[in-house]
């Protein structure tokens, strides 16, 4: 009967639980598992570029591996060929693209395209891998039911929001005089049975007019990370993107 | 500047599937150099232009980078002269048809059709058309053993040459075709089971795009 009666009772919704030790601790618990699979990942991505100065764009589909702490190579790839091979690992990023021949190798991109360590950046941003500092949660701050954190690194600004249930809602970085780019989780996964892994990723830049729409359907999970695999090697024959072309080609996308 | 490396990468990828999905141009023009085309696929030729039609079984055999070895896939391939090409492939369910006058390709993980104008339908249809022994670019036929040739399409403009190497079987039939496109890498697609059969027409090689399914016409 008292059962009964509880179910007729009206339900209540819980309050967001507000304590930041507690969900300090759901966050570190949840990223020490994220860590402890992420050391190498294979994952199969669908990936939407929009913006309102470039409509009609295509969405692709593509593969990504993953190399702790800070290496990515990602394939734009369908049944019918590769659109586009790119790898990043520390500071250096190689591009490929098969149908053109045309090869971009940049050995300190962070000089060159003013974004530091985009290996690392690629490897925490499709694994949700960021790790606020101790002394950034001294001086936290409470949005609706998101715990913010912020902290820098190398002079960039980073601000996480942390959901109640303990994973990443939101990531803000803003690179040394740049604007932000925001990359928001909004669905995770239990890939493998494994451990909650970002499912549907979007990445805004500053004003929201251009995003990137990330939605992983698979991911495979390895104890050990084979560098061959996430290496590009650029062949000897075709043409090489110069960084004179790329700053030209950076100047022209200011109208997308 | 964080702006322009995130506009940078959406050029890249936006860039990269135009290639991918058929970016070089067709038709150079001349035919200079395209004699011996039709030495290649002879008895292709000749049988599908008494039926009409040639359906075939096709593995696409690539290598895999990110994975290590190599990947099959199963598809099928159907041919119609003068210009008609569809591809599907199973596990993915991705398909491509290409006409003279344009194409369809559908991806159906992403829940999209792509249009493709003329030319990229002729870029996609370029190797293919060695199959039927259409002569639009510049080819280079060589011979290299028996029911072995060397076919190298002449670099156009801001474009690479490239390469395809075809195998004929017993019956002079096209049983494999290699393309060059990986770094020091061979993409190679199986043909298997010819079957020649009374044409479809130019319906057949276009796809509708099923409701929901959201259409982007290629620049």
């Amino acid at each position: 009967m008292s059962g009964v009666l509880a179910s007729c009772a009206p339900h209540l919704a819980r309050p967001p639980d507000l304590d930041a030790t507690r969900r300090q601790a759901r966050f570190f618990t949840l990223l020490a598992a994220r860590e402890a699979r992420g050391v190498s990942v294979e994952a199969e991505l669908s990936l939407w570029v929009r913006s309102s100065r470039a409509r009609g764009l295509p969405g692709a589909q593509a593969r990504l591996l993953l190399g702790a702490p800070d290496a990515f190579r990602i394939r734009l790839e369908s049944a019918f060929g590769t659109a586009l091979d790119l790898a990043a690992h520390g500071d250096s990023l190689t591009a490929y693209v098969p149908g053109r021949h045309l090869g971009l190798s940049l050995g300190a991109a962070g000089d060159s395209l003013g974004l530091r360590g985009p290996g690392a950046l690629g490897y925490r941003l499709w694994t949700a891998a960021w790790r606020p500092p101790v002394g950034a949660w001294d001086s936290v701050a409470w949005r609706d039911s998101a715990l913010h954190v912020s902290w820098t690194e190398w002079g960039d600004s980073l601000e996480l929001a942390v959901g109640s249930n303990g994973l990443p809602l939101a990531l803000a970085f803003t690179p040394a005089g740049g604007s932000p780019l925001t990359v928001s989780y909004r669905e995770w996964s239990s890939f493998e049975g494994m451990v909650l892994w970002p499912a549907l990723l979007r990445l805004e830049e500053g004003d929201g007019d251009l995003t990137v729409t990330c939605r992983v359907h698979r991911a495979r999970f390895a104890r050990r990370v084979d560098p061959a695999r996430l290496a590009l090697s650029l062949p000897a024959e075709g043409e090489r993107l110069t960084l004179a072309r790329l700053k030209r080609a950076l100047r022209g996308m200011g109208r997308l | 500047m964080a702006r322009a490396v995130l506009a940078f990468c959406a050029l890249l990828v936006t860039a990269a599937l135009c290639v991918s999905a058929g970016g070089r141009a067709a038709g150079r023009g001349a035919d200079a150099g395209a004699s011996g085309v039709r030495d290649v696929p002879g008895a292709l030729v000749r049988r599908v232009q008494a039926s009409g039609r040639a359906e075939a079984s096709l593995e696409r055999v690539v290598s895999d980078p990110l994975g290590g070895g190599r990947r099959t896939l199963r598809g099928r391939i159907a041919l119609e002269p003068p210009d008609r090409a569809d591809l599907r492939f199973l596990a993915t369910g991705e398909r491509i048809a290409v006409r003279s006058d344009g194409g369809e390709w559908i991806q159906p993980e992403l829940r999209q059709v792509l249009l493709l104008g003329p030319e990229r339908a002729a870029a996609a249809r370029r190797w293919w058309e060695i199959l039927l022994a259409r002569q639009g670019e510049q080819l280079l036929v060589r011979r290299l053993a028996a029911g072995r040739f060397l076919i190298v399409a002449a670099a156009g403009q801001g474009e690479p040459a490239d390469s395809a190497w075809v195998w004929l079987d017993r019956a002079g039939l096209p049983s494999r075709l290699e393309i060059r496109e990986e770094p020091g890498e061979r993409t190679a697609y199986r043909f298997s089971n010819w079957r020649f059969m009374r044409p479809r027409g130019r319906a057949a090689f276009v796809i509708a795009p099923p409701a929901g399914y959201e259409v982007v016409r290629l620049p």
